[in-house]
C-alpha cells in the first residue's frame, strides 16, 4: 500500500509538470464576426447579399402568371390556388414575408455593425478619406441599404396588405431595428398608410445617397456602369411610383380617394421627368443588358440559356413548362391595333395568327410559328402544335406538349440547342427587370386617367396627357404611323381604361403584374377560365382550330387579398389576419 | 465531494499528457490469467471480458449482455460480418441499404440499429468501425444497457457491439484455410412493360386529358409483331444488359497460438467479386484483408502488443456505375430508340440522351483504389509485486484510409433518328449527331478521399477477492481525435474518463457504479466537461439456498441498471454550435456587356449558443436470464430511455419576421422517450448423436416525442407532441372518385374527377388543406425478430436463420415505380393494383397535386420475413482424417437471402431501390471448405 501511495504521488507531480492539456480547444474552423466587419470589401458582403433574392425571378413570375387568365403550367398542375382551392394554410407566397424581414434585419446588421462603425471604404496611403470613391461608396451603400429595405416592405404590402375583420386597411408589422429574437412575435401590423409612409421615407432616403443612375466607363468611383445592377435614385423614383399606384387602387384605396390616384400620377411624372421627359421605349430586344428604359435591372450570371431550355418548345429542345393561354392570345390586337372582336378588325378566325399585333409574334410561340420576332422570317422550322405534330404531346419528345396550343416567347433568345450543329449560339446575356419605364408610363396612363376626364389632355400641375403616354407603348408596339383604336378610345375615360388595362395585360404578361393587378382592380373574381386551342391538320396542310376548356378559375373576393402565413397568424396573438381568410 | 471531483479531474487530465505513447487492445482471459497471483477461487462460469474501458466479469455483471460466437456466425457465406448478424440479435436490426459489388465503404453496405438507435462498434476494443472480416471473428457480444453505454461516454447512446477476432489465447498452433465460391443470381427486378404494352399505357393517359392516341393502331401492332426493330423497337434492357449470376470467390488463412510467454495471430483474407453486365466489361473487383497480432511478456512488469489490420481493395468497373446502370435500364420505355443501328451508332432518343449500350462498350474504364489501415500498440503493466490486482494497460491505435480513382471517361458518340422524305417522296431513315463522340487517351484521377482517425486509451484494473465477495475496481481515459475529411465540419475531439466499481456478495448480489466524466470541444466552459453516473443491481436468484434444490431452475438472475450518459451533437452540425459563424452568400452579377463584376456576398450563417450543452439519455434497463429444465435459455430486456436536451433551433416558437433561421441559436430543447424489450429464447437438446436447436429472438421499440417546438395548430390532431418521432403525416382517403359523388367534391387540391382520391375532411371546414393531416402511420419498423433453427446428426449439419420486420407502413408516396408520372416511364405496376390492394388512381399527362401526395392511400404494410442464410455442412469424422496433417475438415453448401415474403412483390421492402435505381439484391448459393491443421 505504502508503495502504491509513492508510485501515485509520483506520476501526479510528474505530471503536473506538463501542464494541462488545451487539446479540447479548436478555433481555427470558422469565421468570426470581425472577420466580416472588419473587412472593408468583406463588410458590405450584408448589402451585397440581398441582391439575389431578387436579381432572376423570371420562374417565380411565371408561377404567379398561372394563377391568372394568361397561362397554364404542365410540369404539374397548376398550383391549385388558382383553382378555387386556397387556404390560409396553403400559401404559395407565404415564403415573402420571411424573406422580406429577413433583408430588413440585414439592412440593419449593415447599418449598425458596419456604417455607424465609421470603416472606410477603401482606406489606403494613396486614398485620403476625402477620396471620392470613398465617399461615393460609403454614401451609396447607405442608399442602397434603404433602398433594399423599402423594397422588402413593399413585397409585404403588396403580398399581405388587406382589411382587417372590422375592414381597417392594414399593412405589415414595421421593423425599424434589429429586435430581441422573442421580441418579434409581439408585432402588431401597422395601417396600410402607416406602411406607405414608411417606405416613401425610405426611399426618400435612398434617393438622398443614391446616385441617379450608373455611367460611364472610367475609373470607378463608384457610381460607374460597372455598379449597373444595384438600387439607383431612379430605381427608387419607380418605386415610389409602382407603391403610390397599388396604394390608389380599389382593392386598397376603398373610398376612392382621389388624392391618392393624384399622388400616384405625380410620382410616376417624376420619374419621367427624371429620365430627361417623355422618351421613346426601347425596342424589344431580350438579350440587351445596357437597356436605359431598365431603371432597376439585375442578373445572377452574365449570360444564360436556362429559360429557354424550360420555356422552349419540344423541338426547339425545350421543356415547354409554360403554356399561354388562348385568352391571352385573344387580347392581341390584329396589325391595326383594332381588338379582334372589334367589328374593323381584319382577324380571321380560319388564319387566327395572320396579322396581328406586332407583339404577338415576339411574345407567343404558336402552330406553324417559324420565327422569333415577327410573323415571317424563318429562324426554325415550323413549329407543329397539331394532333400528332412533333411539338406536341407524344411527339418529339414524348413527355413534352401544350395544353393550351402555345408556348411562350417573351424573354426567349435565338439560341440553337440542336445538338448536331457544332458552332451554334447556345446563350446569351439576360437582364431581369424589376423597375422600368413601361410599367411607369402604364402606371402613369392609368393614375391620370383615374383624376382628369379627357385622356388626351393634360390637367393642371401634370405635363402630360394619359394618351401621349400611352402612345408611346403603342408606337413600340408598332402602331407607329396611324393608331385610330387608340384615338377612339381616348374619346373618354371608360374606353380609355378598357384599352390601358388591355395594354397593360400585353406589355406586362409574365411579370406577375397581372395576377396583383387583378387584385387591386377587383377583377380576379371576374376573370375566365382557361382556353386552348386544339389544332388539327387537313389533308391538304391547311390547319383548323377549336377553342377548347383547359382549366377552370376559381376566385372568391377574398382573393383581392392574400392571407398571412398561417403559422405566423397562430403564433402571434396579435397578429391579425386578412379579411375572408 | 466538489474537491474529490476537482482533484481527480486534474490528476486524469494530466495524466493524459505525460505517459509515453503505449497500448493495449481488449481480449478475452480467464480470471486465472487475469490475477495469477491472487488467491481466490475462481467459479468456472466467470467470463472476464477486458476492454479499453474496463476489466467485467461478465458472469456477475448488472448489464445485459448477448454473445453469439465466430463459430456460428461463420455459417454465413461470404466474409460480411453486418450479413452474418442479421436475425440473430435480440433488438438488432440489420438493414441492407447497398449491393453494387465492390462498394468500397463496407460500413455503408448495412446500417444498424438496436433497440431503436444506432449501436456503436468496437474491434478488440478498438473504435475503428466495422473493420473487421467475419473469417477472423471469434465472438461478438452486444452490449446494450447503461452498465456499459455509460462507458462509452458520448458513443455510449444506443449500446454497443463488440467484436473480439481470433488470437491471443494460449494454445496450441492452430491453422485454418477457409475457401468458397458464390453463385449470386438475381432476385427481385421490377416489372417492365413491352413496347406495345407501353404504348398502350401511354394511350390510355393521353385519352384521359383528352390530348388523343399517342400511339396508332398500327404503330402498336408493329411493336408487338416485330416487323419493323429500327422504327418500331421493342427492348426489354434487363435481358440485355443483365446476366442471370455473377461470381465471387472467398479464401482466407488464419493462424493463431499462444504459450505463456508469446500469443500470435495472423489471418489473411481474400476476396473477389463480379458484377451482372451482360455486354462491355463488368465490375470486377478483389480485395485482400490482413491482420496480424503479437502479445509478448517483456518483464514480469510488462506485457507488450502491438497489431496491424490492413484492407486493401481495387475495383475496376465501366464508367458508368452499377446503380446508373439499373436506372437506365428501368427507365427507358421498350419501344424509346433501338440500341444501335449499323455497326457503330448508338441510338438515342430526345427524351432520354443517353445509351447505357454505348457507355458500357465504350464509356471507358474506372478504377478504385483503397486502403484502410489500423495500427495499435500497447503496453500491460502487471503491478502484482507491488499490489496484488493492480494492473494498468494502455494503447493508442492510429486508422487510416485512403481512397483514389483512376478513370478513363469516354464520350461515345450518340444519334437520334429521322424519318425523311428523299427526292422522289419516299420515307428514307437518317442518323442525325446527337453528341458528338471524344474519347481521351489519358487516365485522369478523381475524387481522392482521407481520411484518419487517433485513439489514446488506458485502463486501470483492480481486483480484489474477500471472503464472500469479490470487488473490481476499473479507471479508465480514452482520447478520440477524428479529423473530419468534409472540410465543412470540425474535427472530433474528446476525452472520456470512467471510474467504476462493482462488488459481487457471495455470488448473489451485485452492486455496480460508475462515474463517467466526457469532455469535447463541441461545449465551451463548464460545460465542457461532465459528469454522467450510472448504478446497476442484480440478484442471481438461483444462487439463494431456496432455491438450491428446485429442478426447474438452473440459472436464475434479475438486473437492473440506470445512468445518464451524455452525447455531442450530430455532426451533421457543420459548425460548434457555440459560434457565431458567417459565410459567403449567392452572388450577383453586376454591370452590362464587358464591364462587368461579381459581388462579394456575406451573411449570418449561425447564431451561437454559448450554452450549448450535452444530450442526455437517462436510461433504465431491468432484464432477467432464465436458464431451466437443462435446455431452455430466456432472456427478456425492458428499457425506458428518456433523452432530452435534444438540439433544435425551435423556429416554431418564434415569429418567422426575426428573418431566416440562422438568427436563431440552436438550443437543448427537444424530449423523446424510448419503450421497449427484446428477448431471445433457446432450446437445445440432443438424443444420441442427433443434437437440434431452435431459438427466437424478438425487439420491440417506439419513440415518443415528448417535448418539441411545434405551432400550436387548434386542430389537435395535427399536434406531434405524444406522437411517434416514425409517424408518416398525410390524409385520410376515402376511396376514388366515382361518378356518382365527384359533384359532391370538398376544394382540394385542384380539380378533381373521376378516378382522383377522395379525403377525409378532418376538421369539417368543406376544403381539404394541410388541417386535414394527421397521423396516417409510422415508417419505422416497431418490430424485428429472427429465428434460427438447426439440427446435427453424425457431422452432418443443417442450420437456418430467418429475419423479418413487422408492424410499420410502407409509404409508396413519392415511389415512382408505383405513381408513374406523366408521359414518362411506365412499369408492370400500371396494369395491377397497388400491393396494399388499392386501385391505381387516374392516368393523367401531366402530375397530379391531388393523388401523389402523403396519405394512407399509398400506405402499404411494409412487413417481410426472409430466409436470410442456411447452411448444410459436412464434417469429415476423425475416422477419415487419422493421423495426417488435417485435424478437422468441414464441406459446406450454404444460401443465402433464400427466401423473402413480403406484400410488396415486385420490390424488395428492404432496400425498395435495389434492382429498380440500385443494383439488386442477389441471392446466393455457396460451395466451400474449412481446413484446420
Amino acid at each position: 500500500m505504502k508503495l502504491t501511495n509513492k508510485i501515485i504521488t509520483i506520476i501526479t507531480l510528474a505530471l503536473g509538470a506538463t501542464g494541462c492539456s488545451d487539446f479540447l480547444d479548436d478555433d481555427v474552423q470558422y469565421t468570426r464576426e470581425e472577420v466580416i466587419t472588419e473587412s472593408r470589401a468583406r463588410s458590405r458582403g450584408f448589402i451585397e447579399n440581398i441582391y439575389p433574392d431578387y436579381d432572376y425571378e423570371f420562374n417565380k413570375d411565371f408561377g404567379v402568371e398561372v394563377l391568372t387568365d394568361n397561362a397554364v403550367q404542365n410540369i404539374t398542375e397548376t398550383p391549385a390556388a388558382a383553382t378555387g382551392y386556397w387556404s390560409p394554410t396553403y400559401n404559395p407566397y407565404g415564403y415573402v414575408w420571411q424573406q422580406s424581414y429577413d433583408n430588413i434585419r440585414q439592412v440593419y446588421q449593415y447599418i449598425t455593425l458596419v456604417h455607424d462603425t465609421g470603416l472606410p471604404f477603401q482606406l489606403t496611403d494613396a486614398d485620403g478619406e476625402d477620396n471620392p470613391t470613398n465617399i461615393n461608396t460609403l454614401r451609396r451603400y447607405y442608399g442602397e441599404a434603404y433602398f433594399l429595405k423599402a423594397f422588402a416592405e413593399w413585397e409585404l404590402l403588396k403580398y399581405f396588405g388587406g382589411p382587417s375583420e372590422n375592414d381597417e386597411m392594414l399593412g405589415f408589422p414595421i421593423v425599424n431595428e434589429i429586435l430581441e429574437n422573442e421580441d418579434y412575435i409581439t408585432l402588431k401590423r401597422n395601417t396600410y398608410q402607416e406602411c406607405f409612409d414608411q417606405i416613401m421615407k425610405d426611399l426618400d432616403t435612398a434617393i438622398e445617397y443614391l446616385p441617379l443612375e450608373y455611367s460611364g466607363t472610367g475609373i470607378s468611383d463608384g457610381t460607374t456602369a460597372i455598379e449597373t445592377g444595384r438600387a439607383s435614385g431612379m430605381a427608387a423614383y419607380a418605386l415610389k411610383a409602382k407603391v403610390a399606384l397599388f396604394a390608389a387602387s380599389p382593392a386598397f384605396n376603398p373610398t376612392n380617394d382621389i388624392e391618392k390616384w393624384e399622388l400616384a400620377a405625380t410620382y410616376a411624372e417624376d420619374v419621367i421627368t427624371q429620365n430627361g421627359g417623355l422618351r421613346s421605349l426601347q425596342a424589344f430586344n431580350f438579350s440587351n443588358d445596357s437597356n436605359s428604359d431598365h431603371f432597376w435591372r439585375l442578373r445572377n450570371t452574365y449570360q444564360s440559356n436556362d429559360l429557354e431550355k424550360s420555356y422552349y418548345p419540344p423541338t426547339l429542345y425545350g421543356a415547354g413548362i409554360i403554356n399561354p393561354s388562348q385568352n391571352l392570345v385573344d387580347a392581341f390586337p390584329d396589325s391595326q391595333g383594332y381588338p379582334i372582336t372589334d367589328g374593323t378588325s381584319s382577324y380571321d378566325p380560319s388564319t387566327p395568327y395572320a396579322g396581328r399585333d406586332q407583339r404577338f409574334y415576339k411574345f407567343i410561340f404558336y402552330n406553324n410559328d417559324e420565327c422569333f420576332d415577327t410573323e415571317s422570317c424563318t429562324d426554325f422550322n415550323p413549329l407543329e402544335i397539331y394532333r400528332g405534330g412533333l411539338d406536341n404531346y407524344g411527339g418529339f419528345k414524348n413527355s413534352v406538349g401544350t395544353r393550351t396550343g402555345y408556348y411562350l416567347k417573351k424573354y426567349m433568345n435565338n439560341l440553337d440547342f440542336d445538338p448536331s450543329s457544332l458552332s451554334a449560339t447556345t446563350t446569351q446575356p439576360r437582364v431581369y427587370v424589376q423597375l422600368g419605364l413601361t410599367e411607369v408610363y402604364l402606371g402613369y396612363a392609368e393614375a391620370l386617367n383615374e383624376i382628369h376626364n379627357d385622356p388626351t389632355t393634360a390637367p393642371a400641375g401634370h405635363n402630360f396627357s394619359a394618351k401621349e403616354v400611352l402612345q408611346k407603348i403603342r408606337i413600340r408596339a408598332g402602331y407607329t404611323s396611324s393608331d385610330p383604336h387608340l384615338d377612339n378610345s381616348s374619346s373618354n375615360q371608360s374606353d380609355f381604361e378598357v384599352l390601358l388595362r388591355n395594354e397593360r395585360r400585353i406589355e406586362l404578361c409574365f411579370t406577375s403584374d397581372r395576377f396583383h393587378d387583378l387584385r387591386r382592380w377587383k377583377e380576379i373574381v371576374n376573370i375566365e377560365d382557361i382556353k386552348g386551342v386544339k389544332v388539327t391538320k387537313n389533308e391538304d396542310d391547311t390547319f383548323s382550330y377549336e377553342d377548347i376548356i383547359v382549366e377552370e378559375r376559381n376566385y372568391e373576393e377574398k382573393n383581392y387579398y392574400l392571407p398571412l402565413p398561417y403559422g405566423e397568424v397562430i403564433k402571434s396573438t396579435i397578429l391579425e389576419q386578412n379579411k375572408g381568410w | 465531494m466538489k474537491l474529490t471531483i476537482t482533484k481527480l479531474k486534474f490528476f486524469v487530465f494530466c495524466l493524459l499528457n505525460y505517459l509515453a505513447i503505449n497500448i493495449s487492445f481488449a481480449q478475452k482471459t480467464t480470471l486465472d490469467n487475469l490475477v495469477t497471483s491472487d488467491t481466490i477461487k475462481v467459479v468456472n462460469e466467470d467470463e472476464i471480458l477486458k476492454t479499453p474501458f474496463g476489466v467485467f466479469n461478465l458472469s456477475q455483471t448488472t448489464g445485459s449482455v448477448f454473445r453469439i460466437s465466430g463459430k456460428e456466425l461463420r455459417k454465413t457465406s461470404g466474409d460480411n460480418l453486418s450479413e452474418a448478424l442479421r436475425g440473430r440479435v435480440p433488438g438488432l436490426r440489420v438493414v441492407r441499404t447497398s449491393n453494387v459489388p465492390g462498394t468500397i465503404d463496407i460500413e455503408n453496405l448495412y446500417s444498424y440499429s438496436l433497440n431503436g438507435g444506432t449501436p456503436y462498434v468496437l474491434v478488440d476494443g478498438q473504435p475503428r468501425g466495422l473493420q473487421v472480416d467475419l473469417r477472423e471473428v471469434e465472438e461478438v457480444i452486444v452490449l446494450s444497457d447503461p452498465t456499459f453505454n455509460s462507458l462509452l461516454g458520448n458513443f455510449g447512446d444506443n449500446g454497443l457491439i463488440y467484436v473480439i477476432t481470433t488470437g491471443n489465447k494460449i494454445g496450441k498452433p492452430v491453422v485454418e484455410v477457409n475457401l468458397q465460391q458464390s453463385i449470386n443470381i438475381v432476385t427481385r427486378l421490377p416489372e417492365l412493360l413491352s413496347a406495345a404494352e407501353y404504348a398502350r399505357v401511354l394511350n390510355r393517359a393521353s385519352n384521359n386529358d383528352g390530348f388523343g392516341d399517342v400511339y396508332s393502331q398500327e404503330a402498336i401492332d408493329a411493336y408487338e409483331n416485330g416487323s419493323d426493330p429500327i422504327n418500331y423497337p421493342n427492348i426489354d434492357r434487363q435481358d440485355v444488359y443483365l446476366s442471370n449470376l455473377s461470381l465471387s470467390n472467398y479464401a482466407s488463412l488464419n493462424a493463431y497460438g499462444g504459450t505463456e510467454k508469446v500469443e500470435y495471430s495472423a489471418f489473411v483474407g481474400y476476396s473477389d467479386w463480379e458484377g451482372l453486365e451482360k455486354v462491355g466489361a463488368k465490375i470486377e473487383g478483389k480485395n485482400l484483408t490482413f491482420r496480424t497480432k503479437i502479445n509478448t511478456r517483456v518483464t514480469e512488469l510488462i506485457r507488450a502488443h502491438a497489431s496491424v489490420y490492413g484492407k486493401f481493395g481495387t475495383n475496376d468497373r465501366p464508367v458508368l456505375g452499377a446503380n446508373a446502370m439499373m436506372w437506365d435500364i428501368n427507365r427507358i420505355p421498350a419501344n424509346e430508340f433501338p440500341l444501335k443501328v449499323g455497326d457503330s451508332a448508338y441510338i438515342v432518343s430526345n427524351n432520354y440522351g443517353e445509351n447505357t449500350l454505348s457507355e458500357l462498350e465504350l464509356g471507358g474504364q474506372r478504377s478504385d483504389y483503397n486502403s484502410n489501415m489500423v495500427f495499435d500498440m500497447g503496453l500491460d503493466f502487471d503491478f502484482k509485486n507491488y499490489v496484488p490486482g493492480l494492473k494498468y494497460d494502455t494503447y493508442v491505435l492510429l486508422k487510416t484510409y485512403n481512397q483514389h480513382t483512376l478513370q478513363n471517361n469516354n464520350t461515345p458518340g450518340l444519334y437520334t433518328l429521322e424519318n425523311l422524305q428523299d427526292v422522289d417522296g419516299l420515307d428514307s431513315l437518317a442518323v442525325k449527331l446527337f453528341r458528338q463522340e471524344n474519347l481521351v487517351i489519358n487516365a485522369s484521377r478523381i475524387s481522392t478521399g482521407v481520411q484518419r482517425t487517433f485513439t489514446y486509451g488506458g485502463n486501470f484494473s483492480y481486483f480484489k477477492k474477500f471472503n464472500e465477495s469479490t470487488l473490481n475496481l476499473n479507471l479508465s481515459h480514452l482520447l478520440y481525435y477524428n479529423l473530419e475529411s468534409a472540410n465543412t465540419r470540425p474535427d472530433s475531439r474528446n476525452l472520456t474518463f470512467n471510474l467504476n466499481g462493482s462488488y459481487a456478495l457471495k455470488n448473489k448480489y451485485i452492486l455496480y457504479a460508475n462515474m463517467n466524466m466526457s469532455s469535447s470541444s463541441k461545449f465551451l466552459d463548464e460545460n465542457r466537461t461532465r459528469l454522467f453516473p450510472t448504478v446497476g443491481v442484480a440478484w442471481i436468484a438461483s444462487n439463494e439456498d431456496f432455491l438450491n434444490d428446485n429442478s426447474f431452475f438452473d440459472r436464475l438472475k434479475f438486473r437492473a441498471s440506470y445512468g445518464k450518459i451524455g452525447t455531442e451533437y450530430p455532426t451533421t452540425n457543420n459548425s460548434f454550435l457555440y459560434l457565431d459563424t458567417y459565410g459567403t452568400g449567392t452572388k450577383t452579377y453586376l454591370g452590362s456587356e464587358i464591364t462587368t463584376q461579381n459581388t462579394n456576398s456575406y451573411q449570418t450563417t449561425q447564431t451561437g449558443n454559448k450554452d450549448i450543452d450535452w444530450i442526455i439519455f437517462d436510461q433504465f434497463f431491468a432484464g432477467t436470464e432464465v436458464q431451466f429444465l437443462k435446455k431452455f435459455k430466456l432472456d427478456v430486456n425492458y428499457f425506458n430511455v428518456k433523452i432530452s436536451n435534444l438540439v433544435t433551433q425551435a423556429s416554431a416558437l418564434y415569429a418567422s419576421s426575426l428573418g431566416r433561421n440562422a438568427y436563431l441559436p440552436n438550443i437543448n430543447f427537444i424530449e423523446y422517450r424510448n419503450t421497449g424489450f427484446n428477448s431471445n429464447i433457446t432450446f437445445n437438446d440432443s438424443k444420441g448423436s442427433f443434437r437440434y436447436y431452435a431459438s427466437f429472438n424478438a425487439g420491440y421499440n417506439k419513440r415518443i416525442k415528448e417535448k418539441l417546438a411545434e405551432v400550436q395548430y387548434p386542430d389537435e390532431y395535427r399536434l406531434q407532441e405524444g406522437q411517434a418521432t416514425d409517424n408518416i403525416v398525410g390524409y385520410l382517403s376515402d376511396g376514388l372518385f366515382t361518378t356518382d359523388n365527384i359533384d359532391d367534391a370538398l376544394p382540394q387540391f385542384g380539380e378533381v374527377q373521376v378516378g382522383d382520391i377522395k379525403y377525409v375532411d378532418l376538421n369539417g371546414d368543406n376544403v381539404i388543406d394541410t388541417r386535414d393531416q394527421t397521423t396516417i402511420g409510422n415508417s419505422i419498423p416497431r418490430f424485428n425478430y429472427g429465428i434460427n433453427l438447426g439440427v446435427e446428426y453424425k457431422g452432418i449439419n443443417l442450420d437456418v436463420v430467418g429475419m423479418g420486420v413487422a408492424n410499420y407502413d410502407f409509404n409508396l408516396n413519392g415511389r415512382e415505380y408505383f405513381q408513374p408520372v406523366g408521359l414518362r416511364t411506365y412499369y408492370g405496376s400500371v396494369n395491377k393494383d397497388l400491393p396494399n390492394g388499392n386501385s391505381n388512381p387516374r392516368l393523367s399527362t401531366i402530375p397530379s397535386l391531388n393523388n401523389f401526395t402523403n396519405s394512407d392511400y399509398w400506405l402499404v404494410d411494409g412487413s417481410y420475413f426472409r430466409i436470410s442464410n442456411a447452411e448444410l455442412g459436412f464434417t469429415l469424422p476423425e475416422s477419415v482424417l487419422g493421423n495426417g496433417a488435417f485435424t478437422n475438415v468441414k464441406l459446406f453448401l450454404r444460401g443465402s437471402n433464400l427466401a423473402l415474403f413480403s406484400k410488396i412483390k415486385d420490390l424488395d421492402p428492404e432496400d425498395i431501390n435495389a434492382g429498380y435505381s440500385e443494383y439488386p439484391m442477389m441471392r446466393s448459393f455457396v460451395f466451400g471448405a474449412t481446413m484446420n491443421f
